[in-house]
This record gives structure tokens, sequence and C-alpha cells, in this order.
């Protein structure tokens, strides 16, 4: 099976939600993922805004009003969502993986069969939703501590104040940037979701691996599927690739 | 009353058991009755397996020698997760039958609660693998081996789940496939036997 088929499967057989048993591995997964990961996200997305706010006005010797548009180019459309789906993947995404192998390996996913239950709706489709939702919610907790514990810290820290770094920053943010972090963070979570469930539960069309190189494989190319996706988000978004490399016609 | 097919008959409420010659065969007969292969193993029981699942129409339940249970459900969850995954009311009516059929076997359903699979004895994980294909309402019940590896007392017990199965739906199928013979369920019909007769 390959990645677009297994997507297909999943935005197909989304009602499999209307069940009880995978409602609550629905739930299960946003727990596992998402409070997982929430929990590791504060002193380091305070840390970052805080360090873009520092490196811009001393560094580069900018204003309050120039740190706070770099602030909020950087945190809200490139490293809040990057930040957030690299602690998913690593936190989660591997453990989900391990996990799903192990399922295999122990015969569960055989026996759901036999009981007549697919994999695909019990397993894959409330995972790849879990992993979604968490993501956009990691995401927006990100850029709230990142642009907040940014902003505080540097009014606190350096000679700027809270009030001017707080007025900059609402003139500059919109709601564009709230939907591109929205569709942003969610595909993410989507690509990171079907490429846990194809290595951990063996789905692909080569053999099934062992759990670590089901783990190592899922990490690896959930973050390149990230990077791609990323690329590709920015061209049809911004017009532009590779840092202004390739520009769109 | 039977079950008529191509010439052959399944009569209602039969009880047969089927010795496996190895592990593989045994698993290849399990995925033949859950319809996960076109075709049973073949042997000499091939054509009686045929009439079983034809004779079910699909609706078949296997209780597992391990239970085939999930470890990141509890043992409860797991009980209740095949009905409760096909009823798709949404007052989960299975909740309530499985709390009946573990009072009718003699055990506390409450215990079962968020107690993890992993602690279980190989007889309670066998007793939750029971009850989760009792509420299965299948035609066809396979029971995988259920009394092997168990002492004599545990074998009585699990007997006795399978006499509460059989009085509680006389006009359902049974198949016991198990490694080796045995006394409990001596009594049931040996398929090959019943092939060689037919």
């Amino acid at each position: 099976m390959s990645y677009l088929a297994l997507a297909r499967d999943v935005s197909l057989n989304l009602g499999a939600l209307a069940r009880p048993p995978v409602r609550d591995v629905l739930v299960r997964q946003i727990e596992r993922t998402g409070a997982a990961t929430l929990s590791a996200m504060v002193l380091r997305a305070a840390g970052i805004g805080t360090l873009i706010i520092a490196y811009t006005t001393y560094v580069l010797a900018a204003d309050a009003a120039l740190a706070v548009r770099i602030l909020v180019w950087a945190v809200l459309r490139e490293i809040g969502p990057l930040f957030a789906v690299v602690m998913l993947v690593l936190r989660s995404g591997s453990a989900v993986a391990a996990e799903f192998a192990l399922m295999r390996e122990r015969g569960e996913l055989q026996r759901l069969a036999m009981m007549g239950i697919g994999v695909r709706d019990y397993v894959v489709v409330p995972t790849v939703v879990a992993m979604a939702l968490s993501n956009v919610v990691v995401t927006f907790y990100f850029q709230f501590l990142a642009v907040g514990g940014g902003i505080l810290l540097s009014a606190l820290m350096m000679d700027v104040s809270l009030d001017e770094l707080t007025e900059h920053f609402f003139a500059l943010a919109s709601l564009w940037d709230v939907v591109y972090t929205l569709v942003k963070s969610a595909g993410f979570g989507v690509l990171v979701g079907l490429v846990v469930s194809m290595h951990g539960l063996g789905l692909g069309a080569r053999k099934p691996v062992a759990l670590p190189e089901a783990v190592s494989r899922s990490v690896m190319q959930s973050l390149v599927a990230v990077m791609a996706f990323n690329a590709v988000f920015a061209y049809l978004v911004f017009g532009v690739l590779l840092f202004g490399i390739v520009r769109a016609p | 009353m039977s079950a008529a097919l191509g010439g052959a008959v399944v009569p209602l409420g039969a009880r047969y058991r089927l010795l496996a010659p190895a592990r593989p065969y045994r698993d290849a007969v399990l995925r033949y009755l859950a319809g996960l292969d076109a075709e049973p193993p073949q042997d000499g029981a091939a054509p009686k397996l045929r009439e079983l699942r034809q004779a079910a129409g699909g609706r078949v339940a296997i209780a597992f020698e391990d239970g085939g249970l999930l470890q990141w459900l509890d043992a409860w969850q797991n009980a209740i997760l095949p009905a409760d995954f096909h009823a798709l009311e949404k007052l989960r009516p299975a909740r309530r039958r499985a709390r009946g059929i573990f009072a009718a076997l003699g055990h506390d359903p409450d215990v079962l609660a968020g107690r993890p699979v992993g602690g279980l004895s190989l007889l309670e994980s066998r007793l939750v693998g029971f009850v989760k294909a009792m509420l299965m309402e299948a035609d066809l019940l396979v029971l995988d081996g259920l009394h092997e590896r168990l002492g004599p007392e545990e074998q009585q017990q699990v007997s006795g789940w399978i006499r509460l199965f059989r009085d509680r739906y006389p006009l359902r199928r049974l198949l016991y496939v198990g490694l080796h013979e045995e006394p409990a369920v001596a009594e049931f019909d040996d398929l090959r036997d019943d092939l060689r007769r037919a």
C-alpha cells in the first residue's frame, strides 16, 4: 500500500470515528501525543521567542518594530509549526510507531482482523486524526508561549517596553497567520500519522521490518515528509521555494 | 433443524472437535473460519470446514487460547471491544450484556475494569476472550485450544463456560480446535470422523 492509497483510505473512512471504540482510541492518542508534547514545550518556546528578539535587537541592531516583525514571521509562520511537529515526531511519533510494531509482532493486528475489526478503521484513522488535532494544538501553544514569553522576557531583560512590543505584535499579526498555521500544522500532523502507521503497522508493500527499524524509519521519513510538505506549502502560498531560489512564475 | 448446503448438512447445535497437527495448521483453520483466507488448509478436514463456514454465514467468533487481547486496553475494554465496535449504538449495550455473562460465569466484572491485560493469568485471559467471543452472537463459536496448558480444576472451569454457552445458545455450533486430544471435549464429534461417515 502506498502513502497516497493510505491517505485516501483514511479520508474515505473518517466515518469510523462514529464507532465508540474508535473514538476511545482517538481520545487515547490525543492524550498521548498532545499531552506528551505540550509538557515539553514551555521553556523551549519562551526561550526561542526571547532569543529571536534579543538577536535582532542586539546583533542586528534592529528596533522593537523590526524585532517583533521578525518574531511574527519566524515564529508564527515557520519556526512554530516546524518546531511543534519535530517535537511531535520525536516524542510521540516514535512511541506510537514502536507501539504499533509491538502490536504487529504480538499478533494483535491479526487477532483484530479475525474479530472483523479493520486495522485501518480501528487504529490508523484515529491515529492520523489525533496526530493532526494534537499538532494543531501544540503549534498554537508553542506560538503563544514563544511570542508571549519572548515579548515578556525581552521587556524584562532588555531596554524595550512591553507596551511597545505588544502594540507592534498586534499590528503585524493577522487572521491569515492563524489560518496558515492551522492548515500547515494539520497537514504536518496528518503526514506524521500516515508515516508512523505505515511503518509501525507494516502496511507498506515491502516486508514489515522489526521494531527498531520501524521506529527509525518512522522518525526519519516523518521528518523528510514534513520538510517536503513545508517547502511545497510555502511555494503554493507565497510562490517561493528554497529560500527564494525558485519563484512561482 | 439443520443447514443444508450443496448436499452437505451442518446441524444446528452441532459440536465438533478438530485435532490440529501443529500450530500453523491451527492458525490456518482460524484464519479461514474468520474469513481472512479464501481456502482452508488442504487436508481431509477441508470440506467440512467449508461447510461450517458457509453455514455460519460469516457470523464466526473465536475464543483464542491466549484471549486474543490488546495490550493497550484493559481487561474489561478488551471483553467488549468487538461487540462494541460492530454495534454502533450510542448506548453501548455490549457493556450490560458483558456484565451479565461475567456474572453468570461467577466473576465480578468490576474487578476487570482498569486491570491491565499483562497482569491476567492464562485462565483469566481466556475468560475475557471467551466472554468477548460470546458477546459477538456468532452462529459458530470456535474454541482455540481453551483446555490446553491448564490444570484439572481450571479445565473444569473452562468446561463450565462451554456449558453456559450451550445452555444459552443451544442452536449455535461449536468447533474445538486443539493440538492435543482433550478428554473435556471427547463428547464433541470428531470433524474428520463426521466427514468419513458422510
